[in-house]
């Protein structure tokens, strides 16, 4: 059995993990792209893809709804944010991978390192990684292609599904949702199409790995998730970026659409690089007796904006939202759930731990909204925060919005620091500082990891161990 | 300590240093001040029962700054009952180990809009504070109401919660509560609840069956609110003001 010390003694990984951050490949392709956004770059996107008018239609729509707008008031202050300063569409590479020997070697040692193949191999259904804006690598298991599931990079979907793209394309994340879907309605970029049909249950999860490489790159993958009536799946992303010195900007998008009686799983982890903003849009619309999850892990970015949502559509309709935040110096994270009960009889569960270290802020940022017509709907929102120095903050700003009077909601959160006694209790058996504080933020942190996939799971407690790192004493 | 009744009169009021008072303002029309500053001065411990009975015809919009110094203790009582629409901002700025202790009840009818926005600002070390909202809301009510703890960095060893409950007594009434916290400081206890509150159709079965008609129920829920909100009040004349009011505006 190991012993605690053993167990965190991986000095040698959390060393390889921290390269992640660290290095970046050489992006000769960056000098073909320019700085800034407007309708000649939207057009030459969406003529490099070859792509049907209707599309150039939406990205011109959606373009002159970004430019319409202010930025958005729900989330953190974005006035360092120039976004003149962004590259907002590069490509990689020309050519899509069939396996992994295919994929250029530079960009397999990142990926490598991030632990891919192998997950890919020993536990994973299937692989979509995002180099860029380009995906490179695809994969999915054979008998999965047989029951009729569609799993490829959006690309590849808008030419080959166009009609299933159509019908779905940004209509759970419209672009006058707010300034970033208009921004990434405009310039979505590769990302990943997942078609699950009626009654298909797939037990393993389905996996996609982005990572933002290029300095100043903003990226905006779009993935659409269609799962069809009484079907089953999990998916997950991971995010991470190597560290630059002028700001990135993430803005996907997610739309998932979970038809009656399906159920549907989505997690992701995600470090971007220390520099960039990740301002995320997420979204699910869930119909009768359907089931929604979250699940979700930030650590990296700048400043992180992500408020997974779920709109229960349907009667009896349910969804979850586990999460957890870390933010280190310099970081906000500013993430939280937003669930809109519209149908009786719906329900929805919302877990988020949070860490402050180092003079970062993490906030939890919520909404649960209980329309009139969502009789007998019942939510419960519990979130607790972590501070773990006098430099660091925390805040909760949960808004609870009911129409309703047979709602049953109950919000509880808490903030504390790490207890002294337990530090000095880890200590006695031979632990460092830090390492009784990684123990300790990871038991924190468990009710969380416990529902990721072991190897995720595994990637997140590295994660907090390497955050730790002088962090107690 | 002296203990003295005080009804509010002025727009800034001061609790000298280590007096016991009990502070009564009592609003009866949309007239009276909009602001007040009420400074509470060190070691004193004050009973302060806000009752807003009546705007008169009119809508009504207040401030309120109540400043607690070095190791004063204090109970708030706020009671909001007055009709037409309103508005209203409370900061609270507590000093080193100051206790703040505060109640708010609210009901609200017909088609009245309601926002509040409390502050309690923690601003130095050891204070503590609980914080209770309950509202009734009715008919086509709309009610908003934020309430947040702001610890800043110095004030740590600081002790706080805020609990909110909502109580939608008609279909149509709308509520939005937003309990904040906002912690600059790591070595602190800080909490927040929220619910709302329903009778389950178990528990109306029951009532039912025991020959309470809807209107006796609801009445049976508001007394047993009231009487908790009004438990702590020292004044038995002031309690009895608020039990009225209830009784009148209320449980008809």
């Amino acid at each position: 059995m190991a012993t605690p010390s053993s167990a965190l003694n991986k000095n040698k990984k959390i060393k390889a993990h921290n390269s992640m951050w660290e290095d970046h490949n050489a992006a000769a392709y960056m000098d073909k792209t320019r700085l800034g956004v407007d309708e000649d770059l939207v057009r030459f996107i969406s003529s490099e893809k070859n792509e049907p008018a209707w599309m150039l239609e939406k990205r011109l729509e959606s373009l002159k709804i970004y430019k319409e707008m202010t930025l958005p008031t729900w989330g953190p202050n974005l006035d360092n944010l120039n976004l003149d300063q962004i590259t907002y569409y590069a490509k990689a590479t020309d050519q899509q991978s069939e396996t992994w020997d295919d994929v250029p070697t530079d960009i397999k040692n990142t990926f490598e390192r991030l632990g891919i193949p192998q997950a890919e191999q020993e536990v994973l259904a299937g692989v979509g990684a995002q180099y860029e804006s380009t995906v490179i690598y695809h994969n999915l298991k054979e008998k999965f292609r047989r029951q009729g599931v569609i799993f490829t990079d959006m690309d590849v979907a808008l030419r080959e599904h166009e009609d299933l793209v159509k019908q779905y394309f940004m209509k759970c994340v419209p672009p006058t949702l707010h300034k970033f879907a208009a921004l990434h309605g405009a310039v979505w970029s590769g990302g990943t199409f997942l078609y699950i049909p009626k009654g298909i249950k797939i037990d393993l999860p389905l996996q996609a790995y982005f990572r933002m490489n290029a300095k100043g790159m903003g990226q905006f993958e779009h993935t659409l998730i269609i799962v069809e009536e009484g079907a089953q799946a999990h998916y997950i992303e991971g995010c991470s970026a190597p560290r630059y010195g002028i700001d990135s900007l993430h803005a996907g998008g997610v739309e998932i659409f979970v038809a009656e009686g399906a159920h549907f799983r989505y997690s992701s982890v995600e470090s971007w690089s220390k520099d960039a903003y990740n301002l995320n849009t997420k979204r699910a619309l869930v119909q009768k007796d359907a089931h929604m999850e979250w699940v979700g892990g930030n650590f990296g970015s700048n400043v992180t904006m992500l408020y997974p949502c779920s709109v229960l559509m349907g009667a009896n309709s349910t969804s979850d939202h586990l999460g957890v935040a870390f933010a280190n110096n310099g970081q906000i994270q500013d993430t939280g759930a937003k669930v809109i009960h519209l149908a009786p009889n719906t329900s929805s569960n919302i877990v988020m731990k949070s860490i402050s270290k180092g003079g970062g802020r993490s906030i939890y940022r919520g909404l649960v909204e209980i329309s009139a017509d969502a009789e007998n709907a019942v939510s419960n929102v519990k979130c607790d925060a972590l501070i773990l120095d006098d430099k660091s903050a925390s805040d909760t700003i949960p808004v609870i919005n009911v129409k309703n009077n047979s709602a049953v909601l109950a919000h509880e959160a808490s903030v504390g620091k790490l207890n002294e006694d337990d530090i000095f209790y880890l200590r006695s058996r031979g632990l460092d500082e830090a390492q009784a504080g990684a123990m300790i933020v990871n038991g924190f942190i468990e009710p969380i990891v416990k529902e990721l996939p072991l190897e995720y799971a595994v990637e997140m407690n590295r994660m907090v161990e390497l955050e730790m790192e002088g962090s107690v004493g | 300590m002296e203990k003295k009744i005080i009804t509010i009169r002025d727009n800034i009021f001061t609790v000298p240093d280590n007096q016991e008072v009990f502070l009564l303002e009592h609003i009866k029309s949309a007239s009276a001040r909009p602001t007040l500053n009420i400074k509470i001065g060190k070691n004193a411990r004050v009973q302060y029962v806000c009752i807003i009975e009546s705007y008169g015809d009119g809508d009504i919009k207040q401030k309120r700054v109540i400043d607690i110094e070095d190791g004063a203790q204090v109970e708030g009582y706020q009671a909001y009952f007055g009709q037409g629409n309103s508005e209203f901002h409370i900061d609270n700025n507590l000093g080193n180990k100051s206790v703040l202790n505060n109640q708010v009840l609210f009901y609200k009818n017909k088609e009245q809009h309601f926002k509040v926005q409390d502050n309690y600002t923690f601003r130095e070390r050891g204070a503590s504070g609980n914080f209770r909202v309950v509202g009734l809301v009715d008919d086509q009510a709309n009610i908003q109401y934020y309430s947040e703890i702001i610890i800043k960095p110095q004030a740590q060893l600081t002790d706080s919660r805020i609990d909110m409950q909502l109580h939608l007594l008609s279909s149509q009434a709308k509520g939005k509560l937003i309990p904040g916290l906002k912690i600059d400081a790591n070595e602190v206890k800080a909490g927040h609840s929220a619910s709302t509150f329903h009778l389950s159709p178990e528990d109306l079965f029951y009532l039912r069956s025991r020959g309470l008609n809807e209107q006796q129920i609801k009445s049976l829920i508001i007394d047993s609110l009231a009487g908790k909100f009004t438990k702590g009040i020292s004044d038995e004349d002031v309690r009895e003001v608020i039990l009225s009011l209830i009784k009148e505006r209320i449980i008809l």
